[in-house]
Protein backbone atom coordinates (compact mmCIF):
# COMPACT_ATOMS: atom_id res chain seq x y z
CA UNK A 1 0.00 0.00 0.00
CA UNK A 2 2.47 2.28 0.89
CA UNK A 3 4.95 1.41 -1.77
CA UNK A 4 1.73 2.14 -4.39
CA UNK A 5 1.18 5.83 -2.56
CA UNK A 6 5.16 6.23 -3.32
CA UNK A 7 4.50 5.48 -7.34
CA UNK A 8 1.07 7.58 -7.34
CA UNK A 9 3.57 10.48 -5.76
CA UNK A 10 6.13 9.99 -8.18
CA UNK A 11 3.73 10.12 -10.81
CA UNK A 12 2.32 13.19 -9.75
CA UNK A 13 5.48 15.36 -9.45
CA UNK A 14 6.38 13.71 -12.91
CA UNK A 15 3.04 15.42 -14.21
CA UNK A 16 3.36 18.76 -12.68
CA UNK A 17 7.28 18.97 -13.18
CA UNK A 18 6.48 18.00 -16.96
CA UNK A 19 3.60 21.00 -17.20
CA UNK A 20 5.73 23.14 -15.33
CA UNK A 21 9.07 22.57 -17.59
CA UNK A 22 6.45 22.94 -20.81
CA UNK A 23 5.14 26.71 -19.56
CA UNK A 24 9.07 27.62 -19.10
CA UNK A 25 10.14 26.36 -22.28
CA UNK A 26 6.99 28.04 -23.94
CA UNK A 27 8.48 31.15 -21.76
CA UNK A 28 11.77 30.92 -23.68
CA UNK A 29 13.55 29.71 -20.62
CA UNK A 30 16.11 27.10 -21.56
CA UNK A 31 14.81 26.94 -25.04
CA UNK A 32 18.20 26.47 -26.58
CA UNK A 33 18.63 22.96 -24.24
CA UNK A 34 16.03 21.52 -26.84
CA UNK A 35 16.37 23.64 -30.41
CA UNK A 36 19.40 24.36 -33.03
CA UNK A 37 19.59 27.19 -34.79
CA UNK A 38 19.20 25.29 -38.17
CA UNK A 39 16.43 26.87 -40.04
CA UNK A 40 13.52 24.00 -39.82
CA UNK A 41 10.68 23.83 -42.51
CA UNK A 42 7.67 21.86 -42.31
CA UNK A 43 6.66 19.03 -44.53
CA UNK A 44 4.55 19.94 -47.05
CA UNK A 45 2.98 17.72 -50.55
CA UNK A 46 4.91 20.09 -52.18
CA UNK A 47 8.39 19.61 -51.16
CA UNK A 48 8.44 16.50 -48.96
CA UNK A 49 12.04 16.29 -47.92
CA UNK A 50 12.64 18.10 -45.08
CA UNK B 1 -29.66 26.95 5.89
CA UNK B 2 -30.95 26.17 2.73
CA UNK B 3 -27.60 23.54 2.73
CA UNK B 4 -28.56 22.50 5.88
CA UNK B 5 -32.58 21.39 4.70
CA UNK B 6 -31.43 20.01 1.31
CA UNK B 7 -30.45 16.25 1.57
CA UNK B 8 -26.54 15.42 1.53
CA UNK B 9 -26.70 13.27 -1.53
CA UNK B 10 -28.50 16.60 -3.41
CA UNK B 11 -25.68 18.99 -2.18
CA UNK B 12 -22.44 16.71 -2.55
CA UNK B 13 -23.88 16.00 -6.41
CA UNK B 14 -23.69 19.73 -6.86
CA UNK B 15 -20.48 20.38 -5.28
CA UNK B 16 -19.52 17.55 -7.18
CA UNK B 17 -21.08 18.79 -10.81
CA UNK B 18 -18.96 22.34 -9.76
CA UNK B 19 -16.19 21.29 -9.30
CA UNK B 20 -16.36 19.30 -12.57
CA UNK B 21 -17.25 22.67 -14.38
CA UNK B 22 -14.27 24.14 -12.68
CA UNK B 23 -12.10 21.90 -14.07
CA UNK B 24 -13.79 21.89 -17.44
CA UNK B 25 -13.43 25.83 -17.67
CA UNK B 26 -9.29 25.07 -16.30
CA UNK B 27 -9.20 22.67 -19.07
CA UNK B 28 -10.54 25.36 -21.81
CA UNK B 29 -8.69 27.69 -20.32
CA UNK B 30 -5.28 25.80 -20.95
CA UNK B 31 -6.51 25.48 -24.81
CA UNK B 32 -7.26 28.78 -25.52
CA UNK B 33 -4.06 29.81 -23.99
CA UNK B 34 -2.27 27.33 -26.00
CA UNK B 35 -3.78 28.57 -28.90
CA UNK B 36 -3.46 32.09 -28.17
CA UNK B 37 0.26 31.52 -27.60
CA UNK B 38 0.40 29.83 -30.91
CA UNK B 39 -0.93 32.49 -32.56
CA UNK B 40 0.61 35.61 -30.87
CA UNK B 41 4.20 33.93 -30.68
CA UNK B 42 6.63 34.78 -33.30
CA UNK B 43 7.60 31.54 -34.81
CA UNK B 44 11.26 31.05 -34.10
CA UNK B 45 11.85 28.69 -37.00
CA UNK B 46 14.48 26.55 -35.32
CA UNK B 47 15.11 22.92 -35.39
CA UNK B 48 14.80 20.57 -32.55
CA UNK B 49 17.57 18.75 -31.55
CA UNK B 50 17.55 14.97 -32.96
CA UNK B 51 18.85 12.73 -30.35
CA UNK B 52 19.57 9.71 -32.86
CA UNK B 53 17.17 10.66 -35.73
CA UNK B 54 18.47 12.10 -38.85
CA UNK B 55 16.07 15.36 -39.00
CA UNK B 56 12.99 17.12 -36.39
CA UNK B 57 10.55 15.79 -38.42
CA UNK B 58 11.48 12.29 -38.36
CA UNK B 59 12.29 12.48 -34.02
CA UNK B 60 8.90 14.36 -33.57
CA UNK B 61 6.92 12.09 -35.87
CA UNK B 62 8.19 8.84 -33.68
CA UNK B 63 7.78 10.44 -30.63
CA UNK B 64 4.32 11.11 -31.34
CA UNK B 65 3.66 7.56 -32.72
CA UNK B 66 5.26 6.33 -29.35
CA UNK B 67 2.65 8.84 -27.55
CA UNK B 68 0.16 7.41 -29.62
CA UNK B 69 0.91 3.70 -28.81
CA UNK B 70 0.81 4.15 -24.75
CA UNK B 71 -2.22 6.06 -25.30
CA UNK B 72 -3.73 3.24 -26.77
CA UNK B 73 -2.04 1.11 -23.89
CA UNK B 74 -3.69 3.69 -21.48
CA UNK B 75 -7.08 3.19 -23.08
CA UNK B 76 -6.86 -1.05 -22.78
CA UNK B 77 -5.72 -0.97 -19.03
CA UNK B 78 -8.51 1.84 -18.60
CA UNK B 79 -10.98 -0.62 -19.86
CA UNK B 80 -9.81 -3.80 -18.07
CA UNK B 81 -10.05 -1.11 -14.66
CA UNK B 82 -13.44 -0.37 -15.16
CA UNK B 83 -14.43 -3.88 -16.22
CA UNK B 84 -14.90 -3.50 -19.56
CA UNK B 85 -12.47 -5.99 -20.98
CA UNK B 86 -12.03 -8.98 -19.19
CA UNK B 87 -13.58 -10.75 -16.13
CA UNK B 88 -13.41 -8.25 -13.45
CA UNK B 89 -10.87 -5.28 -12.60
CA UNK B 90 -7.63 -7.26 -13.72
CA UNK B 91 -4.37 -7.38 -11.71
CA UNK B 92 -3.22 -5.01 -9.20
CA UNK B 93 -0.88 -3.71 -11.16
CA UNK B 94 -2.68 -2.45 -13.64
CA UNK B 95 -3.96 1.14 -12.44
CA UNK B 96 0.20 1.88 -11.96
CA UNK B 97 0.91 0.81 -15.37
CA UNK B 98 -1.96 2.69 -16.82
CA UNK B 99 -0.77 5.90 -14.86
CA UNK B 100 2.72 5.24 -15.59
CA UNK B 101 2.11 4.79 -19.44
CA UNK B 102 -0.28 8.04 -19.41
CA UNK B 103 2.71 10.10 -17.90
CA UNK B 104 5.24 9.06 -20.30
CA UNK B 105 2.63 9.72 -22.92
CA UNK B 106 2.60 13.07 -21.60
CA UNK B 107 6.21 13.66 -21.02
CA UNK B 108 6.99 12.35 -24.85
CA UNK B 109 4.40 14.88 -26.02
CA UNK B 110 5.95 18.23 -24.76
CA UNK B 111 9.01 18.63 -26.99
CA UNK B 112 6.84 17.78 -29.94
CA UNK B 113 4.35 20.31 -28.78
CA UNK B 114 7.02 22.92 -27.58
CA UNK B 115 8.37 22.73 -30.93
CA UNK B 116 5.12 23.29 -32.59
CA UNK B 117 4.27 26.23 -30.71
CA UNK B 118 7.86 27.52 -30.39
CA UNK B 119 9.36 27.13 -34.46
CA UNK B 120 6.06 27.21 -36.02
CA UNK B 121 3.11 29.09 -34.36
CA UNK B 122 -0.46 28.36 -34.68
CA UNK B 123 -0.94 27.92 -38.75
CA UNK B 124 -5.06 28.70 -39.98
CA UNK B 125 -3.79 29.33 -43.35
CA UNK B 126 -1.78 26.30 -44.16
CA UNK B 127 -4.66 24.25 -45.02
CA UNK B 128 -7.04 21.74 -43.01
CA UNK B 129 -4.92 19.00 -41.66
CA UNK B 130 -2.18 21.92 -40.50
CA UNK B 131 -5.52 23.61 -39.04
CA UNK B 132 -7.09 20.74 -37.48
CA UNK B 133 -3.57 19.89 -36.41
CA UNK B 134 -3.20 22.59 -34.51
CA UNK B 135 -6.48 22.73 -33.01
CA UNK B 136 -6.77 19.34 -31.79
CA UNK B 137 -3.17 19.98 -30.35
CA UNK B 138 -4.52 22.91 -28.22
CA UNK B 139 -7.32 21.30 -27.22
CA UNK B 140 -5.69 17.64 -26.25
CA UNK B 141 -3.57 19.62 -23.56
CA UNK B 142 -6.63 21.39 -22.25
CA UNK B 143 -8.77 17.81 -22.24
CA UNK B 144 -5.56 16.55 -20.94
CA UNK B 145 -5.19 19.18 -17.77
CA UNK B 146 -9.40 18.69 -17.44
CA UNK B 147 -8.52 14.72 -16.80
CA UNK B 148 -6.09 14.86 -14.93
CA UNK B 149 -7.79 17.69 -12.10
CA UNK B 150 -11.11 15.32 -12.45
CA UNK B 151 -8.85 11.83 -11.79
CA UNK B 152 -7.62 13.51 -9.23
CA UNK B 153 -10.49 14.89 -7.46
CA UNK B 154 -13.31 12.46 -5.35
CA UNK B 155 -16.72 12.22 -5.59
CA UNK B 156 -16.88 13.04 -9.81
CA UNK B 157 -19.82 11.85 -11.68
CA UNK B 158 -19.40 8.56 -12.62
CA UNK B 159 -19.41 9.18 -16.48
CA UNK B 160 -16.56 12.31 -16.50
CA UNK B 161 -13.44 9.84 -16.37
CA UNK B 162 -14.79 7.57 -19.54
CA UNK B 163 -15.73 10.40 -21.73
CA UNK B 164 -12.81 12.61 -20.46
CA UNK B 165 -10.44 10.05 -21.22
CA UNK B 166 -11.92 8.86 -24.47
CA UNK B 167 -11.79 12.64 -25.47
CA UNK B 168 -8.22 13.15 -24.34
CA UNK B 169 -6.80 9.77 -26.81
CA UNK B 170 -9.53 10.95 -29.78
CA UNK B 171 -7.99 13.84 -29.39
CA UNK B 172 -4.46 12.78 -29.37
CA UNK B 173 -5.05 10.52 -32.66
CA UNK B 174 -6.32 13.65 -34.51
CA UNK B 175 -3.01 15.39 -33.54
CA UNK B 176 -0.89 11.75 -34.76
CA UNK B 177 -3.03 11.21 -38.20
CA UNK B 178 -2.70 14.69 -39.36
CA UNK B 179 0.96 14.86 -38.76
CA UNK B 180 3.08 11.73 -37.74
CA UNK B 181 0.96 9.49 -40.02
CA UNK B 182 0.63 11.51 -42.61
CA UNK B 183 4.20 12.35 -42.76
CA UNK B 184 4.69 8.35 -42.46
CA UNK B 185 2.25 7.98 -45.23
CA UNK B 186 3.95 10.46 -47.46
CA UNK B 187 7.74 10.10 -47.00
CA UNK B 188 7.71 6.44 -45.83
CA UNK B 189 8.80 5.05 -42.55
CA UNK B 190 12.32 7.28 -42.15
CA UNK B 191 14.07 7.42 -38.86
Amino acid sequence: MARRSRIDRLILSLLVAGAVVFVLLLAGVGSGLLTRPTPYHPPSPASTTK
Amino acid sequence: MERAEAPGGATRTARSRGRLALWLAVGALVFLSLGLYGNVHDPTGRSLVTLFFTQTITLKAWLATAAVTLALFQGLTALRMFGKLGRGRGPGWVPTAHRLSGTTAFLITIPVAYHCLWALGFQYRSGLRVLLHGVFGCFFFGALAAKMLVVNSRRMPAWALPILGGTVFSALVVVWATSALWFFRTEGLKF
